[in-house]
């Protein structure tokens, strides 16, 4: 589709392993969208500013001026920049919340939250990458916006994709009976099939409105990449929770099924802040609320940065541990395989299980994935940590900036739709037609449906024609 | 076979669209011929007695604007006429005039026999010779061949048409034609994917059997809006005929439902794909169970005939379920039928396999407009028909086709819709297919199209000069209401609170001030004592621009930006498989479509941001 808005910005470091970053915001009208949510310390506007110049002042929120954080703002001016567009940066340093709070208010003020690759894309277009970089910006744009997408269908099981759902259909509800008024004028709209134009456009603001202040985007709340403990019940998953943080925090008692709930910590691993979960036990149950836990391990699971299976040494790996690790290997998330217990086994050695026996590991359990440790007498826990620190850094395990996007992305939208709606209500107002009212909801659903959905042109169409019956 | 002399544009078919073409091809120059399987057929209207209604009537006002003629036929064949959706936005104003059938497919006839350069034939088309992917002339069922350079195929529904209602079948074409039945064969050994599409009409009932007064008339307004951009409301007024409005009742529903398994739709007779757009009654009574009375119009066929169309009942079932359903409708307790109501299959082809100046794009020379194009209705027919032929004469002439786009007109709409998403049933305009339909009104597709027609060459100096005069007229307008500003005077209060409105504390440009609702130009005159004298079409625009002059002005932004990608031409040569990073399903559908531009690329389905992401750098690439 093509945007309304053709500045662009993003997080421009990668969320997770730090708290300090960098937004980027490029377009032709970046300076102008900097220069209204930025306060300068000094006298002069962001938009006087000379290029290649650093400003240093605060960021507030363009709704009610407050204070979101002290920054320092790069202005670059065109064609000298990584895109070739008037760029700025911003270098917030109030960490991930507010760094995402700073994104939020440039998007207010006129930006759109920049598709997957797209700068390198602009850069290339804008001729500041040469040709050997071309087919390498092709594979990055088709990469991530594969990954982008498998997010945004990861998130949109979740809360906001679900009252996302609800109000675009309630958009559609009310957009079809304008339009079938327009398309179909003769046509006896029936009392059933009538709806308030006028209150529910009041109602859908009230709705949109309530929603965008509450919409929690999501993972970036909570700092770190995320690690989830999971395994069947009594591998030792609350002991290893609490192996890692130094503290009885889980209950650890030797009655499979303890851990109900799913319990997060954080911790910070040499420097690298780390969100740990620990979730119920996996296993075919029949207490309803001991199943609503497996339920919670399960999404915890999808929803991870890296998972640490927990079998014990001295036991044959369950068919469960088979199913989980081959789910794992399917969505490609980074698993560790953590044999527990080795203290019960007496040598430190495994028992019987996939490293036994001299193999080299199956497919689903490969032997290089494999940490023996005993959480009770802290053997092994070093090498865990080691291992779990050199995957970060390697950059196999990264917090998934793809559902952070996906989740802001559709704030974003809801906001979008909420301007559109309240379009419409100016319009009503004004008594200038039910036309355009038409015109603008149509864009509120198109900004909603941007994720996943169709265009409005043919929904619309299908549903005039399933709800109403017309024609000659 | 016998050779007759050349031509260069062929036109096949006579109705909506092969009029339009014949005559834009004749006008523009070209030794032109049009073949109809019968000559009584020509500019025929075998379903609804009208032009225009919403979204067509905008099409109508671009083909007049254009210089086409469907606009004027049916100004001088209208029985009555009336502007819909007055109280919805002007963007919306639809004008629709009941036809005359008769007189306007006369009036249409005697325009083709006037027009120099242009030959009608009665004949059947039977086969085309092409060679080498260059189209060489046509060949009639008879055996003669006409060498042409260009030829247009406008079929309707006549190929290989059959006719059913219930238990009934016969091959013929609309209205008791004959049908055309060598064509399909030779198209498909040409390359070309046809299919099979299905329409259908209600019956006609006589006038001496309905009692009128115990349905609502329907009466036209006073004065009638011309279609035409060359008429005046004066020169055209002429007396109405009225129509009526009746309902179905409890017994209409109960024997539909009780013949249903004597319906050709419901017992698999019918194989074509029917439209949503206008369904039978059978169909809406199954689809819509729930509602209890369906509207049905009676509108007059014509002034000297006793026949009218009943719409709202298009069937299939059998005669005598036709007549007795009939009977049912209140007021119709005694009517006879004078012609049955019937479901037509025809042959059409995919319109994907089109470009954008509705050439197919495997045969040089050749292009297709129309019901055989897959869509729906006389005006949709029409505007296709006069895009043909333009471009028929385009190609002959060596000239770069002439394209509307999506911005520019509804026709743009219509063709891009066509061209490259296809469609699966009739396809039927609609103003909710329009993306800027702010931009895209009735009253404005003079200034938005008057120019075009005129470099084209169907529009002549005489009212090329009378356009700009308009437009010259508007525009100083406009800037004088911005500059003229008046004074919150008692005069000026007295009279704003005799509207209703706030009255002024400063100063107001008299543009401003007409942009409260309660306000017209016409109200302000007291306070503005400098105004010109100004036609009243002048008026009505200077009044839409102002009033909506934020609003246009948002949509002109965004009209911009799709321009910037509908201006990315794609070369034609592109081997879609070759580009990396384009997944293989968008691959697979740009290699069949082969649209002309990104922007047109980017409304294939199956064709994402991403894909389009990856285009561009590769366009980019290889320019370098």
């Amino acid at each position: 589709m093509i945007h309304s808005k053709e500045t662009i910005a993003a997080i421009a470091t990668p969320v997770g392993t730090s708290g300090i970053g960098v937004i980027r915001i490029s377009g032709d009208d970046a300076i102008d969208v900097c220069g209204r949510i930025f306060r300068p310390h000094g006298r002069k506007a962001l938009a006087e500013a000379a290029t290649h110049t650093a400003h240093y002042g605060r960021i507030c929120d363009p709704a009610d001026g407050e204070t979101l954080d002290d920054v320092l703002v790069l202005v670059m001016r065109g064609p000298g920049t990584f895109t070739g567009e008037n760029t700025v940066e911003i270098d917030c340093h109030g960490g991930i919340y507010v760094l995402q709070r700073v994104l939020q208010a440039v998007l207010e003020s006129g930006a759109r939250m920049a598709e997957p690759g797209e700068f390198t894309k602009r850069a290339f277009l804008n001729g500041r990458l040469d040709l050997a970089q071309a087919e390498s910006v092709m594979d990055v744009i088709s990469a991530s916006s594969a990954l982008a997408l498998r997010a945004a269908h990861k998130r949109l099981a979740g809360r906001l994709g679900g009252k996302i759902d609800t109000l675009r259909q309630r958009i559609m509800d009310l957009l079809v009976v304008v339009e079938v008024e327009i398309d179909y004028p003769e046509y006896e709209i029936e009392e059933a099939e009538k709806l308030d134009l006028k209150q529910e456009l009041d109602r859908l603001e009230q709705d949109l409105d309530a929603l965008y202040r509450t919409a929690d985007t999501g993972r970036m709340l909570r700092e770190g990449i995320r690690v989830t403990i999971a395994g069947r019940p009594n591998m030792g998953k609350s002991t290893l929770l609490n192996a890692f943080l130094g503290e009885d925090r889980a209950i650890v008692t030797a009655i499979p099924g303890t851990t109900r709930d799913t319990l997060e910590e954080s911790m910070n691993l040499d420097g690298i802040p780390v969100r740990l979960v620990d979730t119920a036990g996996m296993r075919d149950t029949a207490d309803p609320v001991e199943q609503q836990g497996v339920q919670r391990a399960k999404d915890a699971v999808r929803d991870s940065d890296l998972v640490l299976v927990l079998i014990a040494a001295d036991e044959e790996p369950a068919p469960e541990d088979a199913a989980l690790l081959s789910s794992l290997a399917e969505t490609e998330m980074p698993y560790l395989i953590v044999r527990t217990k080795t203290d019960l086994t007496g040598t430190g050695e495994a028992g019987p299980g996939p490293a036994a026996g001299g193999s080299e590991g199956s497919a689903d359990m490969p032997a290089d994935r494999e940490v023996m440790i005993s959480a009770r007498t802290g053997e092994g826990m070093k090498e865990l940590k080691d291992r779990i620190r050199s995957l970060v850094l390697s950059g196999a395990v990264q917090a998934e900036d793809g559902v952070y996007l996906a989740n802001t992305r559709q704030k974003q939208a809801v906001y979008e739709a909420l301007e559109a709606v309240r379009e419409g209500i100016a319009i009503r107002d004004a008594e200038l037609g039910t036309d355009m009212i038409g015109t603008e909801l149509q864009k509120a659903y198109d900004a909603l449906g941007e994720v996943t959905g169709n265009s409005v042109r043919e929904d619309l169409i299908d549903t005039i024609f399933s709800r109403f019956c017309l024609g000659k | 076979m016998y050779l007759e002399e050349p031509f260069d544009v062929a036109v096949v078919g006579g109705g909506h669209a092969g009029c339009e073409a014949a005559l834009a091809a004749a006008r523009l120059g070209m030794r032109t011929v049009l073949f109809a399987v019968n000559l009584d057929s020509i500019a025929m209207m075998p379903c609804n007695p009208s032009i225009g209604g919403t979204s067509k009537g905008h099409l109508v006002f671009e083909i007049d604007a254009l210089g086409g003629e469907m606009g004027r036929n049916i100004d001088k064949t209208y029985l009555q006429s009336k502007m819909l959706n007055i109280s919805k936005g002007p963007a919306v104003h639809s004008l629709r005039a009941q036809a005359d059938k008769f007189r306007y497919k006369e009036e249409m006839k005697r325009t083709l026999e006037h027009t120099p350069g242009l030959l009608i034939r009665q004949a059947e088309v039977a086969d085309l010779d092409v060679k080498d992917g260059v189209l060489q002339g046509v060949i009639t069922a008879a055996g003669a061949y006409y060498p042409c350079k260009a030829a247009v195929l406008a079929t309707g529904t006549y190929l290989q048409a059959t006719v059913i209602h219930g238990e009934y079948r016969r091959h013929s074409g609309p209205n008791g034609m004959a049908s055309a039945d060598l064509l399909t064969e030779k198209l498909e050994g040409l390359g070309i994917a046809m299919r099979r599409f299905k329409t259908g009409t209600p019956a006609r009932v006589d006038a001496k059997t309905v009692d009128f007064s115990k349905m609502q008339i329907q009466l036209g307004d006073e004065p009638v809006t011309p279609f035409s951009f060359t008429d005046t409301a004066e020169e055209i007024a002429r007396p109405q005929l009225p129509c009526y409005l009746t309902y179905t009742t409890d017994e209409t529903i109960r024997i539909i439902r009780a013949n249903l398994h004597r319906s050709p739709l419901f017992s698999g007779a019918i194989q074509g794909t029917g439209p949503r757009y206008c369904p039978s009654i059978e169909d809406k009574i199954v689809r819509f169970a729930d509602k209890k009375r369906h509207q049905i119009f009676l509108e007059p066929e014509g002034e000297n005939t006793n026949e009218y169309y009943v719409q709202g009942m298009s069937s299939s079932l059998p005669e005598d379920v036709q007549r007795d359903m009939l009977r049912t409708l209140i007021g119709m307790e005694h009517v006879e039928v004078m012609r049955t109501g019937y479901a037509i299959e025809y042959d059409c082809l995919d319109p994907q396999q089109l470009d954008l100046s509705l050439h197919i794009k495997k045969i040089a020379g050749l292009y297709s407009a129309g019901q055989i194009n897959g869509s729906s209705g006389y005006e949709e027919a029409a505007a296709q028909g006069l895009i043909a032929g333009i471009n028929a004469v385009r190609y002959i002439r060596g000239q770069e086709p002439f394209i509307l786009t999506r911005s520019d007109a509804y026709i743009g709409v219509l063709i891009d819709d066509l061209v490259t998403k296809g469609t699966n049933e009739p396809y039927r305009m609609m103003t909710s297919r329009a993306e800027y339909r702010l931009l895209l009104r009735q009253d404005n597709a003079d200034l938005r199209l008057t120019e075009k027609g005129h470099e084209i060459g169907l529009i002549d100096e005489e009212r090329y000069a009378r356009f700009l005069a308009k437009k010259a007229a508007i525009e100083a307008e406009l800037a004088r209401l911005h500059s003229a500003r008046v004074g919150g005077s008692a005069e000026v209060n007295r009279i704003l609170e005799e509207y209703g409105t706030a009255p002024l504390k400063m100063g107001e440009t008299l543009a401003d001030l007409m942009k409260r609702p309660q306000l017209s130009y016409k109200a302000l005159a007291p306070i503005d004592p400098e105004r010109p004298l100004l036609a009243p079409e002048v008026v009505r625009e200077v009044e839409i621009q102002n009033r909506y002059e934020g609003y246009i002005q948002k949509e002109i932004e965004s009209v911009e930006r799709f321009r910037k990608m509908e201006s990315r031409l794609l070369p034609e040569d592109l081997d879609y498989k070759e580009i990396r990073g384009l997944r293989i399903e968008a691959a697979q559908k740009l290699e069949a479509i082969r649209p002309a531009s990104i922007g047109q690329a980017s409304r294939i389905s199956g064709v994402s941001p991403a894909d389009i992401a990856v285009l561009l750098v590769y366009l980019k690439q290889n320019k370098r």
